[in-house]
């Protein structure tokens, strides 16, 4: 009885009774499954019939697969061409949205983070419906000014650059938010002593706003580059059941080729391959941020 | 003094022009979110209008009935509501537990143990979809609502979340608590639990967020309208016949009004739980 009541008073026996639930359900549904995911990727596998030794093979035919190369160059072109733009934009707007110039402006802020709130998929099927090549506002408005028509989506050159809007258009809203609160941590000593220098706005953006905001920033393009090679929604919905062809082949993603290997042609040892190269595309960022914070985010 | 005086003289003109710059850049960006409420009053007629028409005719909702009666719309919506609560109150409740164990008690391993668990947040999720489908078809719980909820009730991201909570609570409510002969997790649920109201619903937010928005997971595990989430259910819509955009917007809006409601009454943790995490790191 008393040595009961000793074993489950230990604070370390109610320390392992708290942290259980969560530690087992990430161990069986998390770090379980990136250790068979690993393992797979050196065999093959159907799902059903035993998987067989595959050696690299995987990843000898991974070079090969046109398919997997051109997910792959578009995925890094979209990140490419999606996270400069995204990371400049956001710093901008955030400038403009950090203060108060009138009292209205805060009535209208609000109107920037709709996208926040708008659930991806349903984002990419509102701009598939705008960007539509006959009945869509956007050509509309282009035929409307005079101006030749676009097809955004129906022809391969087009197709990635507007999946980039819409991911452009989902994601400035959070990381907004993040540089907005970046912004509103540089005190505002700073700019008055800027001020009485005669300091102009311009001098005062680049000399204090852009290095004080390092941190946000450095944030803001670390996380985009990992979403961006995660890239999925919009491209899913963007080319909803197309057959493969060209238009496929100008937007499929890697994320898209690891869905369609698993689990549309059920070849899962070929997909844990796929996703093995993602992984390590991502643990590389993540190291680059670990070296690159030492080396130019200013904390101070 | 002075500098604020003249700050607030000559940029007022200016102050105008920002203004006006922050009313139309805040239109467009908030064009889709326009068309999507305005396309969903609109007739198939209407909508095949060149060039397009900006209002509808009228305000008609017959495509919301259309989406609600001819469609499993209720059903996605149902189903998404039950994965969203139970993943909420899953991580919410499992990830404090984890979070006050790891930030105020002491025991062997506890630093590994946590930079182990931590190191899921650096996989990206789409690697563990096959092997989860696997263990999901051991449980039996392939196309079910358990098994869509399932990797979603455990988070290493609210345990982080909810430890830097808790390490910057004051020590002595626990010594407080132990002279007084209560045990650790009574400590944690009277006393602590209590005061982290904040970050969970920083946490909150942040999952009802990811479990409302989730796509590819879902997409996988499901397999009829019976388990189907609603991100699933419409962008399946699009693929179907006599499915029309002003209904597939219908659906959209009926979606998304949840998330707006949320994000309404919950605007400040959500806010502050970026923030933090924007900084951090």
């Amino acid at each position: 009885m008393l040595s009961k009541r000793s074993f489950f008073g230990r604070e370390s026996v109610q320390a392992f009774f708290l942290i259980a639930p969560n530690s087992l359900g990430l161990i069986l549904f998390y770090i379980v499954p990136i250790i068979t995911s690993i393992v797979l990727a050196f065999f093959q596998w159907d799902g059903l019939s035993a998987p067989t030794w595959a050696g690299l093979g995987n990843f000898v035919q991974l070079t090969k697969d046109r398919l997997f190369i051109n997910s792959f160059v578009n995925t890094l072109t979209y990140t490419v061409v999606v996270v400069p733009l995204l990371t400049v934009l956001v710093v901008l707007l955030g400038v403009l949205l950090s203060r108060d110039f009138t009292k209205f402006d805060k009535y209208f802020r609000t109107l920037f983070f709709l996208p926040l709130m708008t659930i991806p998929v349903v984002a990419a099927l509102t701009w598939k419906w705008l960007l539509n090549q006959e009945y869509g506002l956007l050509n509309g408005i282009l035929k409307a000014v005079g101006l030749h028509t676009i097809p955004w989506l129906s022809n391969p050159h087009y197709i990635l650059s507007s999946i980039a809007i819409i991911g452009l258009w989902l994601g400035i809203a959070y990381n907004l938010i993040v540089i907005i609160a970046g912004i509103k941590g540089i005190p505002a000593s700073y700019y008055e002593a800027a001020q009485l220098d005669g300091a102009s706005p311009i001098h005062c953006f680049f000399g204090i706003t852009v290095p004080l905001l390092t941190p946000s920033i450095f944030f803001v393009v670390v996380t985009q580059l990992i979403a961006c090679f995660q890239l999925f929604d919009p491209a899913f919905v963007i080319l909803g059941s197309d057959p493969p062809g060209t238009l496929k082949n100008a937007a499929n993603t890697i994320v898209m080729s690891i869905y369609e290997n698993g689990f549309t042609y059920f070849k899962m040892g070929y997909s844990s391959a796929q996703a093995f190269v993602l992984f390590i595309v991502i643990l590389i960022i993540t190291a680059i941020q670990f070296w690159g914070q030492k080396k130019w985010v200013n904390y101070d | 003094m002075n500098t604020a005086n003249t700050m607030n003289t000559k940029p007022r003109r200016s102050g105008a022009l920002f203004t006006l710059l922050i009313i139309v850049l805040g239109f467009v960006m908030a064009v889709p979110f326009f068309w999507m409420i305005l396309s969903s009053f609109k007739s198939e007629a209407e909508l095949l209008i060149t060039p397009p028409r900006i209002f509808p005719v009228a305000v008609r909702f017959d495509n919301y009935a259309q989406v609600i009666y001819d469609m499993s719309f209720l059903l996605f919506y149902r189903n998404t509501i039950f994965i969203t609560v139970l993943r909420t109150v899953a991580q919410t409740i499992f990830c404090s537990m984890s979070a006050f164990a790891f930030a105020k008690m002491r025991f062997p391993g506890r630093d590994a143990i946590f930079m182990v668990l931590l190191a899921v947040l650096m996989v990206p999720s789409q690697m563990i979809m096959v092997p989860n489908y696997m263990i999901m078809r051991e449980l039996h719980t392939i196309d079910t609502l358990l098994g869509v909820a399932l990797p979603g009730m455990f988070s290493a991201f609210g345990m982080f979340l909810l430890r830097q909570f808790y390490l910057s609570l004051p020590n002595e409510l626990m010594e407080a608590g132990r002279i007084d002969g209560c045990s650790f997790f009574t400590i944690f649920s009277r006393i602590y639990f209590p005061l982290t109201k904040s970050a969970i619903m920083s946490l909150v937010i942040f999952t009802v967020m990811y479990s409302w928005n989730e796509l590819l997971w879902p997409l996988i595990i499901s397999s009829s309208d019976k388990t189907r989430v609603l991100s699933v259910g419409i962008a399946l819509l699009q693929g179907q016949n006599h499915v029309y955009y002003s209904q597939i917007m219908a659906g959209s809006v009926m979606a998304t009004i949840p998330v707006i409601v949320l994000f309404v009454t919950l605007q400040k943790y959500f806010i502050a739980g970026v923030a933090s995490t924007g900084i951090k790191g």
